[in-house]
């Protein structure tokens, strides 16, 4: 083919006429997207009787004594601190494996695309849309009233509250999954449960191991906290240390609650991109 | 224009992508490399722009060799396109194009998408080579794959690059798109005058719209002529 022949020389157009496709680079929904933001966030605030400048100027002080009387920290009773930690890994461990070991099959029964039928389905979403809907304390309040004090409650909350979380995110994953294999298994006569177990579960897999492990994450910084409601772990110390205006120990408490988040988060994320 | 000496590369210790490839591409020529999967087309090609790095040899381009610090210069006169298109899917595709003009723009202000109104007149006139004005403001996900690839080379070419690097720009087209961006190629070619240097599976459109093909294998380069007399060595190639 001769160059000319390839060459269609298209008449270009010239500037002006380019000026009339010019659009602005936001557009109008953009604008009204920001106003909206800035006047909802103004009406919030002045409904809460928020005021950002009084707290800038006059608590700054308060600010100043609270954390001075937390300096330096107070690790005096770092065996116990230590102790109780690893309660509240023990605790989120524990919460862990029950959310998951529950989650599988609610989300098996959740996910749309596999769902025996449309009532199964609905009853299996409204019972993980429930347990999510209900924070891990008020379960675990109730629970210490009904069970008592320790570690049982916090791994019964977690494990209930995180099960709802679970099974929404393998359902996601199940539902977006790529059909490619299940047409091909499905062209090859298996059945649904061949299917679910060769063409869906496999491409879950990546995902099932890094959710669970953020699951794992979550739990052992809300374990933390547990011990407020009397559910066993650091948070009693943390509280008992907070009724006895001992603000050394808090931040001391502080301190180790973060190395320890800090290890965990660096273990996962290690762990993650070892199995991507 | 562009001088490639002895460039060499492997991954991971063993598996040689590059070894020892040697050539000259002068202003204006249209080159297209030719080899099977694995042969390192793809590794020569982005080793020209630092999107791979290389382990020997040497990359002289516009008088300068490509190091580190000359590589921002580079950028700033070479284009590429890529065989997945990679355009950002959920924005318009002026937008897109002006993604080209990113280098010279005022760092701050193109964070929220804001370029002066020259620019965009460089993007629209960009668009409107590739004959898509009409589509400057939809979104990049609504267009055709051919459509898409056009996108791809408004983007690569509004900056006026010396050099366009085209890796597999067809191979995930239909034919007759395939023809019409290898024909928007050889346009780009002789009317801006802009060097194409075009990674190939086709032997057919090589030798229809290059000048000179080079064929790669192993690593290696077993030819490097003239596109109307390839015809015999096309099946040392693929053997």
């Amino acid at each position: 083919m001769s160059d000319k022949k390839i060459i269609n020389f298209t008449v270009n157009k010239n500037k002006t006429e380019l000026e009339k496709y010019l659009r602005p680079q936001w557009s109008k929904k953009t604008y009204i997207f920001i106003i909206i933001t800035i006047l909802l966030l103004t009406l919030v605030t002045i409904d809460l009787e928020i005021n950002f400048i009084s707290l800038f100027s006059n608590s700054l002080n308060y600010f100043g004594d609270i954390f001075s009387r937390m300096l330096p920290p107070d690790f005096s009773n770092f065996n116990s601190l230590v102790f109780s930690m690893i309660e509240t890994i023990e605790i989120a461990i524990l919460g862990t494996f029950i959310a998951i070991v529950l989650s599988i099959p609610l989300a098996l029964l959740s996910a749309r695309n596999i769902a025996p039928n449309i009532f199964i389905f609905f009853i299996a979403r409204t019972i993980t849309i429930f347990f999510r809907a209900i924070p891990e304390f008020i379960i675990a309040m109730i629970l210490v009233i009904a069970i008592g004090f320790g570690a049982m409650p916090g791994v019964l909350a977690l494990g209930i509250h995180t099960m709802g979380f679970l099974a929404k995110f393998y359902a996601e994953d199940i539902e977006h999954i790529d059909k490619g294999p299940v047409e091909a298994l499905l062209s090859s006569g298996a059945s649904k449960r061949q299917i679910i177990s060769f063409a869906i579960i496999p491409q879950i897999i990546p995902s099932f191991v890094a959710n669970n492990l953020y699951i794992l994450d979550r739990n052992i910084r809300m374990a933390t906290m547990l011990g407020i409601v009397g559910a066993g772990g650091i948070g009693y110390e943390l509280q008992s240390s907070f009724r006895m205006f001992e603000y050394q120990k808090v931040s001391a408490i502080i301190i180790v609650i973060f190395i320890t988040i800090f290890i965990i988060d660096n273990i996962s994320s290690i762990i993650r991109s070892k199995i991507n | 224009m562009l001088e490639i000496n002895n460039l060499r590369k492997n991954f991971n210790n063993q598996t040689y992508a590059l070894r020892g490839v040697s050539f000259k591409v002068k202003k204006g020529e249209f080159i297209s490399v030719l080899g099977p999967s694995g042969s390192g087309k793809t590794t020569l090609l982005r080793s020209l722009n630092g999107l791979e790095s290389i382990d020997s040899g040497e990359v002289i381009f516009d008088n300068n060799k490509i190091t580190k610090e000359t590589l921002p210069a580079v950028r700033k006169k070479t284009g590429m396109i890529f065989q997945e298109f990679n355009l950002v899917n959920n924005i318009s595709s002026i937008n897109n194009v002006l993604t080209g003009l990113l280098n010279s723009s005022s760092k701050f202000l193109s964070m929220f998408y804001l370029f002066t109104k020259e620019q965009k007149l460089q993007a629209l006139q960009a668009l409107d080579t590739v004959g898509l004005l009409d589509k400057s403001y939809n979104r990049a996900d609504e267009l055709s794959g051919g459509q898409r690839q056009r996108v791809g080379i408004a983007r690569a070419i509004i900056k006026k690059p010396l050099l366009l690097l085209a890796d597999e720009p067809v191979a995930s087209l239909d034919p007759k798109a395939a023809l019409a961006t290898m024909k928007l190629l050889k346009k780009v070619n002789k009317v801006f005058n802009i060097t194409v240097l075009c990674n190939l599976h086709q032997t057919n459109l090589a030798v229809e719209f290059s000048d000179r093909v080079i064929g790669l294998s192993n690593g290696t380069i077993i030819f490097d002529q003239e596109a109307k007399y390839l015809d015999k060595n096309v099946s040392k190639l693929y053997s």
